[in-house]
This record gives C-alpha cells, sequence and structure tokens, in this order.
C-alpha cells in the first residue's frame, strides 16, 4: 500500500468540518511524524517520495489589535456621534451612558489633556442626546457641567444656545436673556437673535425684539420666515397706526414661504387685518387658506367674522355653517351656529331663525347633559392620554388656532453644527439641510388624537380635547411630563439593554445547538472514519497473514536450500577428505591443488549455508512488504488511538455543550436577571411619574368639561334668547319687513339680538404664536 | 273673548300669576288670535328665558323685548276692553279707563335699576 494514497484515504473520508479538519490534521501530522520515524528502517519506503501533506504548525491568522483604551473611548464616542448624526439619540445614550459608568472607560491620569477632553466630548454627547430626547433636566446638568468645567471651550457657544432654546421654551425668560446677553452664543446666529426677539417680544421690549428680529431675518437660515413674521406682528404691537403696514409685510413673508408657514402668516395677516377693520383685506387673506387643510379652521371663522362685520351677511352666514360643520368638534362651533342663526335673523327669516335657534339649544342641552355625566370621571381617559403619550397635545397653544410653531428636536444643533463642532469631516458631508420650524396644525392634533381614541372610548366627550388649556395646570404638567419623559427614557435605555442581554442569550443558545449539531455531525463522520479503519485493517491483516504464509515459504524454502547446500557441501569436503587420505603420498601437487580447492569451496558453500541458515529470518523480515506492512500497522495504531481520542474529546463537548443548553434553556443568565431587574426598577419609577402626570390631565380635563359646560350653557342661552327673540321679531315684524342687515325697530328700541350674542364672541386671536 | 278680560283683570288686581296661568288662562289663550297667540308665545318664551337665566348678560335685552310685548298686548287688550264696552271711559262699566302697563313697566324698571349702563337704558327711563 502506498502511503500518499493512505493519506489521501484519510483526508478523502467524509465531510470535513472544521473539527474534523482539525482532527484529520492531527492524525495525518501523527502519521507523518510516525512516518518520519520509520523512515529510519533500511526500507523502500524510504526511497519513495514525501507525501504532500503541510505540517508546518502556524499561528491563527485572525488579527487581535493590541487593547487600547483611549482609541477604544474614541471608537465609541464617534459611534455615539453617528447615531445622534442619524437620529438615533436613544442608542447613543445606551453607548455614552455606559462609558459614562464604566469604571476604566474615562480612567488614567484625569489631570492629562486627552482625557480631560474625552470626558469632554462624553459629556458634550450626552448633552445632545438628551437635548434631542427632551430630558431637559439632565440635558441642564450635563451642559452646565462642561460650561463650569471650560466656559469658553469649542462646546460651549452651542451649548449657550441650546440652554437659551431650553430657558424659552420653559418660560424663563431671565434665564433666557441672561444667556443671550453672555459671550459665546453664536453657532447659530438666526436662531439666537430669534429667540432674542421672542423673548424681548413676551416682555414687552417690542424696539428689542424687532431689532432682533431683523437680525434673525438677515441670517437667511430656515428662522427666515418666522422671524420677519414676528417682525410685522412686533411692527403691528408697538404702532396700531402701522396694522396695515404690518398685514403688507405678513402678505410679502407669506409669500417667500411655503406649505403651513405660508399659511400661518397668512391667517395671522387675516386676524391682523380683522382687528384693524380691514375686512375686505381679512376675507381677501384667509380665503387664500384652503378650508380642508390644517389651518383651514380659523381662516374660515376669521373670514366668516370679517363678512359678518363687513355686512356680507349670506356669505357669513355660510362661512359660519360651513365652519360649524367642517369643525363641529371645536368650541367655536356652538357660537358659529348661533350667528347663522341670528344672520336668519337680520334677514327677517325669522321663522327659519327661531327653528334654528331651538335646535342649537336642544343639542346644547342633550350635549351639557352628557358632559355632565363625564365631568367628575377623566382619570380614564387621561391614563389613556397620559399611556399613549398623547397628552402633551392637551398643552400646546390652543391647537384649533394653529399657533404652535414646533422647533426641531435639535434645535440650534443639527448634523453640520455637530460636525463643525467635533471636527469632523465624514459627518459633515453626510449633513443635510436642517430642518425647518413646523406648525403645528388642528390636523395634526386630530390625526395624532385618531390613534388615541379607541382607548378614550365612543363615549368620552372629544370636544373637551380642543377646550383651550387651563394656565394653572400647564406649568404642573410641564415639570411632571419632564420627568416623565427622563422616566421613559431610562425605560427605553433599560429594554434595550435587556434586549441586547436576550439576544446574546440567544446567540449563544443558538451558537451552542449549531454546536451541538456539529458535534453530533462530526461523531457520525467519525463512526464512519472508523468503520472505514476498521475494515482497512481488517483487509491489511488478511494481506499481513499472506505475506506471512509466504514469508514462512521463502524462509523455509531458503532454509531448507541452505541446509541441502550445506550438507552437499559438507559431503563434498568428505569425499575430498576420503580421497586425499585414499591417495596418500601418491598424490601429486596437481591433485593436491585440486583437492584443496574442492575443500575450500565445500567450506565456502557450508559457511553460506550456515550464514542463509542463520539470517533468514532477519531477512525476510526486513522484505519491504513485510517491512511496509508492519509500518502500516503502527500507523493504523495510531489511527485508531487518534479517533478514539476524538471520540473521547467530541463526547466529553457534547456533555458540556448539552449541559450548557440545559442550563440556559432551564432559566435565564445572571446578566439576564440583572437586565430584567433593572427594567422592573425603571418601569416602577416610570409608573409613579406617570400616575403624577395622569393626575395632572385629569384635573385639567376635569377643569375644561367644567368650562365647556360653562361655554356650552352660555351659547344654549344665546340659543335659547335667540329662539325668544325671533319670536318677538315675528310678532312686532310679522312681514319680514326688515331691510337684510338692520335690526330693525327692536333694534332701535335697544332689544335686538345681536347685541348680545356679539359678547358672546370674541374676534379671532391675533396673539402671535411661539416656538416650542 | 269675554273670559279673557277676566283673565288680565286677575292679573291687573294682583292675584299670583300661578292663578292666572291656571288651565282656564290656557284655555283663553289658546282661543285668542294667531297674532295674540302669537305674542303670548313670545311673551312666554321671554319670560322662560328670564326665569332660566336671572343672571344671564342678555337679561336686559330680554326684559326690553319682553317690556314692548307687554305694552303691546295692554294695548291691544285695552282697546278690545273698549271695543266691547262700547267706548266707555267713565269707569262706571267694568272696563278698564287705561292700558295697563304695570308689567311692562315693571320689567323697564328694572332694566334702569340692574342696568344702568345697558346701552338702551335711556330708552327703557
Amino acid at each position: 500500500m502506498d502511503e500518499s494514497r493512505h493519506y489521501t484515504f484519510l483526508s478523502g473520508v467524509g465531510p470535513v468540518s472544521s473539527l474534523l479538519r482539525l482532527c484529520v490534521r492531527g492524525v495525518a501530522t501523527t502519521l507523518v511524524a510516525a512516518g518520519a520515524a520509520y523512515a529510519q528502517v533500511p526500507a523502500d519506503t524510504a526511497q519513495r517520495p514525501a507525501p504532500v501533506v503541510d505540517t508546518t504548525a502556524r499561528r491563527d491568522t485572525v488579527i487581535t489589535p493590541q487593547p487600547d483604551q483611549s482609541r477604544g473611548v474614541d471608537a465609541e464616542l464617534r459611534a455615539a456621534l453617528y447615531d445622534i448624526a442619524t437620529d438615533r439619540p436613544l442608542v447613543a445614550l445606551v453607548r455614552l451612558e455606559f462609558l459614562r459608568s464604566s469604571p476604566v472607560a474615562l480612567s488614567g491620569d484625569s489631570a492629562s489633556r486627552a482625557v480631560v477632553n474625552r470626558r469632554q466630548d462624553l459629556l458634550f454627547l450626552l448633552a445632545q442626546t438628551y437635548y434631542r430626547l427632551g430630558v431637559g433636566e439632565r440635558f441642564r446638568g450635563a451642559a452646565q457641567e462642561i460650561l463650569n468645567a471650560s466656559p469658553s471651550g469649542r462646546y460651549a457657544g452651542l451649548l449657550r444656545l441650546q440652554l437659551m432654546v431650553d430657558a424659552y421654551r420653559r418660560g424663563d425668560y431671565g434665564r433666557a436673556t441672561e444667556l443671550a446677553a453672555g459671550a459665546g452664543v453664536a453657532t447659530d446666529r438666526g436662531l439666537t437673535a430669534l429667540i432674542s426677539g421672542l423673548v424681548a417680544y413676551n416682555q414687552g421690549n417690542v424696539p428689542q425684539a424687532r431689532t432682533a428680529f431683523a437680525s434673525a431675518a438677515q441670517d437667511g437660515g430656515p428662522f427666515t420666515p418666522y422671524a420677519r413674521y414676528m417682525d410685522a406682528l412686533a411692527m403691528a404691537r408697538a404702532d396700531s397706526s402701522q396694522v396695515g403696514a404690518a398685514v403688507d409685510a405678513l402678505r410679502q413673508a407669506a409669500g417667500s414661504a411655503s406649505g403651513e408657514v405660508a399659511d400661518h402668516i397668512r391667517l395671522t395677516a387675516a386676524q391682523l387685518a380683522y382687528a384693524a377693520g380691514r375686512y375686505d383685506d381679512a376675507i381677501s387673506i384667509a380665503g387664500q387658506i384652503d378650508a380642508a387643510s390644517g389651518l383651514g379652521s380659523q381662516a374660515v371663522l376669521t373670514r366668516a367674522w370679517a363678512q359678518f362685520r363687513a355686512n356680507q351677511l349670506d356669505a357669513a352666514a355660510a362661512s359660519f355653517t360651513e365652519f360649524a360643520t367642517r369643525y363641529p368638534k371645536l368650541q367655536e362651533r356652538d357660537e358659529a351656529r348661533v350667528l347663522a342663526a341670528q344672520i336668519m335673523l337680520q334677514q327677517g327669516r325669522t321663522a327659519e331663525a327661531e327653528r334654528l335657534f331651538e335646535a342649537i339649544a336642544d343639542s346644547l342641552s342633550a350635549e351639557v347633559n352628557t358632559v355632565q355625566g363625564r365631568a367628575t370621571s377623566m382619570a380614564d381617559a387621561a391614563r389613556a392620554l397620559v399611556s399613549s403619550r398623547a397628552a402633551g397635545l392637551l398643552f400646546i397653544n390652543y391647537p384649533a388656532a394653529g399657533k404652535t410653531l414646533a422647533l426641531p428636536d435639535a434645535a440650534g444643533a443639527d448634523v453640520s453644527v455637530l460636525a463643525a463642532v467635533f471636527a469632523d469631516s465624514a459627518l459633515a458631508r453626510a449633513a443635510v439641510e436642517p430642518p425647518s420650524p413646523d406648525v403645528v396644525t388642528l390636523a395634526d392634533v386630530e390625526v395624532r388624537l385618531d390613534t388615541v381614541a379607541n382607548a378614550l372610548g365612543n363615549e368620552f366627550p372629544r370636544r373637551v380635547l380642543y377646550v383651550p388649556a387651563s394656565t394653572e395646570n400647564l406649568g404642573r404638567y410641564a415639570q411632571a411630563a419632564e420627568r416623565l419623559a427622563a422616566g421613559d427614557v431610562v425605560v427605553a435605555m433599560a429594554q434595550m439593554r435587556l434586549q441586547e442581554q436576550l439576544d446574546a442569550q440567544a446567540l449563544r443558545l443558538a451558537t451552542l445547538q449549531r454546536l451541538q449539531e456539529v458535534i453530533g455531525a462530526e461523531r457520525g463522520s467519525l463512526d464512519t472514519i472508523s468503520a472505514r479503519l476498521t475494515a482497512a485493517r481488517d483487509s491489511l491483516q488478511r494481506i499481513a497473514q499472506l505475506i506471512d504464509e509466504v514469508a514462512n515459504q521463502v524462509r523455509d524454502m531458503l532454509r531448507a536450500s541452505a541446509v541441502e547446500t550445506r550438507e552437499l557441501a559438507q559431503e563434498n569436503l568428505t569425499k575430498a577428505d576420503s580421497t586425499r587420505a585414499a591417495l596418500g603420498a601418491s598424490v601429486g601437487s596437481m591433485e593436491r591443488t585440486i583437492l584443496e580447492l574442492e575443500r575450500s569451496t565445500a567450506e565456502l558453500y557450508v559457511r553460506l549455508a550456515q550464514s542463509i541458515e542463520q539470517n533468514v529470518d532477519s531477512a525476510v523480515r526486513r522484505h519491504p512488504v513485510v517491512a511496509l506492512r508492519d509500518s502500516l500497522a503502527r500507523k493504523q495504531a495510531h489511527a485508531f488511538a487518534l479517533v478514539d481520542s476524538v471520540r473521547t474529546q467530541l463526547d466529553e463537548t457534547q456533555r458540556i455543550v448539552a449541559a450548557e443548553l440545559a442550563a440556559m434553556q432551564g432559566g435565564e443568565s445572571e446578566r439576564v436577571r440583572a437586565a430584567r431587574a433593572a427594567l422592573a426598577e425603571a418601569q416602577a419609577a416610570l409608573a409613579q411619574g406617570e400616575a403624577q402626570v395622569i393626575a395632572v390631565v385629569d384635573a385639567e380635563l376635569r377643569a375644561r368639561a367644567t368650562r365647556m359646560i360653562a361655554q356650552l350653557r352660555k351659547d344654549a342661552e344665546a340659543a335659547d334668547f335667540g329662539s325668544a327673540s325671533a319670536s318677538f321679531f315675528q310678532v312686532v315684524e310679522p312681514t319680514g319687513a326688515r331691510a337684510a342687515g338692520t335690526q330693525g325697530r327692536a333694534r332701535g328700541t335697544g332689544a335686538g339680538t345681536v347685541a348680545g350674542a356679539e359678547r358672546n364672541a370674541p374676534p379671532p386671536d391675533t396673539q402671535p404664536s411661539t416656538p416650542r | 273673548m269675554k273670559r279673557i278680560y277676566g283673565v288680565i283683570a286677575l292679573v291687573a288686581i294682583g292675584l299670583p300669576a300661578a292663578f292666572a296661568q291656571q288651565p282656564t288662562a290656557s284655555l283663553v289663550v289658546a282661543s285668542a288670535t294667531p297674532a295674540d297667540s302669537a305674542r303670548d308665545e313670545a311673551i312666554a318664551k321671554l319670560e322662560s328665558f328670564l326665569s332660566r337665566y336671572p343672571a344671564s348678560e342678555l337679561r336686559p335685552n330680554a326684559l326690553f323685548q319682553l317690556s314692548e310685548l307687554l305694552v303691546r298686548k295692554a294695548d291691544e287688550e285695552f282697546a278690545e276692553s273698549q271695543r266691547a264696552s262700547g267706548g266707555d271711559t267713565t269707569g262706571r262699566s267694568d272696563a278698564p279707563i287705561r292700558p295697563n302697563y304695570a308689567p311692562a313697566i315693571a320689567r323697564l324698571e328694572e332694566v334702569v335699576r340692574r342696568y344702568p349702563n345697558f346701552s338702551k337704558v335711556d330708552a327703557a327711563a
């Protein structure tokens, strides 16, 4: 049997997995080593070429980097930066909080510049994640820590701007002013100027506000349209004679804006025009806003009022009716219906007006009963709103007015700003246009509230949600909501960490199961190899037996020939001795020489035969065939030993894997349990936070229900009076002859109905919106 | 139509209004002319409004309208009574000698007294 074929045979057995390859390599290596040892045997095998088997021991080719703490931290920070830039602040936060809590991540020489910088980087990124996630308290804490440590550092300007935005959002105008006046707020001049202007405007400092708005408008950034809008409002506020100019400025600003921002500006222009008595302008501008758009409700209402004031009664009635029909949830609906009936009355359609007033009064009376029935039990609705995190909608500026302008979550710190501050050129290339402020319209609010409709239930008087927010609950809600947001973040982080552990456990489980499968497969392969080896051994034994028989035959044959040769030689020797003795002295020199030659030849044969007899066994043993047989037998024994060893190892590994699997399937790992406990703790804290918010929202809903009932009663009162008044006019002016738009004789005597209704109906809201 | 005067008379001599609004009165109203019926219905609605919303901002308006209707009613009832009595103004018959404006005056007095800033208070006075 050729050795190279032998190796090929071993290598070619069955599917060669990594484990098997290792075993096989071990077997092959052992065999080759054994082969090398047997090469000492003077046999023909030494002449054959060495088998082509790579026996060189190599190191693992996987590159294992040297641990580098500082680079590792830098890499984590960069990864967190990219998470933030790609709108995954929560992922970034998990990474950063891990770094912050790690006992070794920021260790080393605490005074070294690199460590200090890394700490600052970490704190800055933490501040950015909290800022984006709306966890104000933690944002302020991290930002202030950086500013305290490095008041003029590279992050100071941006953080002051963000702190200013945060202060403005919280209504802390003093702090916002202080930050605006401080040095280093220059990261985003447009936003800085805008916030400064808004603060000044809210504090009544109109000249300063206008200066700031003009500066913001010149910056040319995403806040430019809004700065122009605010400047126009400030102009009108500073001098009532400038309302016309303000309206024109708003028209111009609307022309350079688009979408809801443009509608928002137009709506304000229409409301300003209305407030200034420029009804035709108000009608025209409000008419440019699509009634079905997010700001349509207030556009229709403004138009209706302006038409009413402009004595365009038919159009006004149509607009009021349109408003009441399109926006039945808004509190102005009933007022609009009353006004539509009032217009009928003014037009002398007293019977129609009476019927409409009565219908309004009846429906309002029913609604009062419904709301009254729920007014004291709003806790479930509050819970539903808080659970779905929709309660914040209750506290934005009156949603129907579309006066809430939402700043982007990352206001002042978009990706390009982060890239610049962090000096990250790759991130700078990925930066996109910073988002513009977003107008929160009635449509946005309705869409969001629709998602909570099922939780609120069909019986819930949804109009309560559209009643303007109570000032007294706003502050309480803001504080509780901020804590809730922080709790949400903590829970989300705990969930992510738990999920990581569960994923790791699942991965480990899957890996072990796969390993178990592989071990099973390898065990099978090993059995196959073993069977083939056994077959080879049996075959070899038969060959060895045959070789033994042949060798014995050869040995016997050689030995017999040697004996025969020795005996013949011995006989010749005897004969030579006998012949010499018989010849005696007569033997001549020739004969003596011949006899000596014969004798020495016979002796030579005797020795040769004796030598053969003595060495025939050794010669047979040294025969290449016999030697190869023995070599293969030894190698085969080694192969069996290796297979047995591998089998033992596989069995042991299988046992360990099975035990580990059983342990993993029997329960969660310690890490998973710890993560689950942390999550439970976070959820418990969150539940407490939720309960606080629910209490605030419950109080708010009850207060709203009370106010809504009061308003419904007031509208019902107006409708009742309208109905009675319509009856009155049917008596005093039965022909309906009053000219449209006049109050008739009754008004002349002070008994008109419009006066009362007008007093109930405030003019459209012309307050500026404020971004949040 | 006669009985209506009886009702008016009851009110005029100060009997409780509730008495005047007993079923008898309803029957009388039912037999009145459509114009009277509409007027009385309007009066009833305004009075109901005043009763339901005693603190309403619209109360002076309602009082004013009601007073006008009551004046009309007084005038019409006086005219009717005059026609029924053949124009007697001596007081010898049961017919009143002048329209009964007392209910209207009471409403107007309330306007003047309680709503001095009402835009039409001068007219009420």
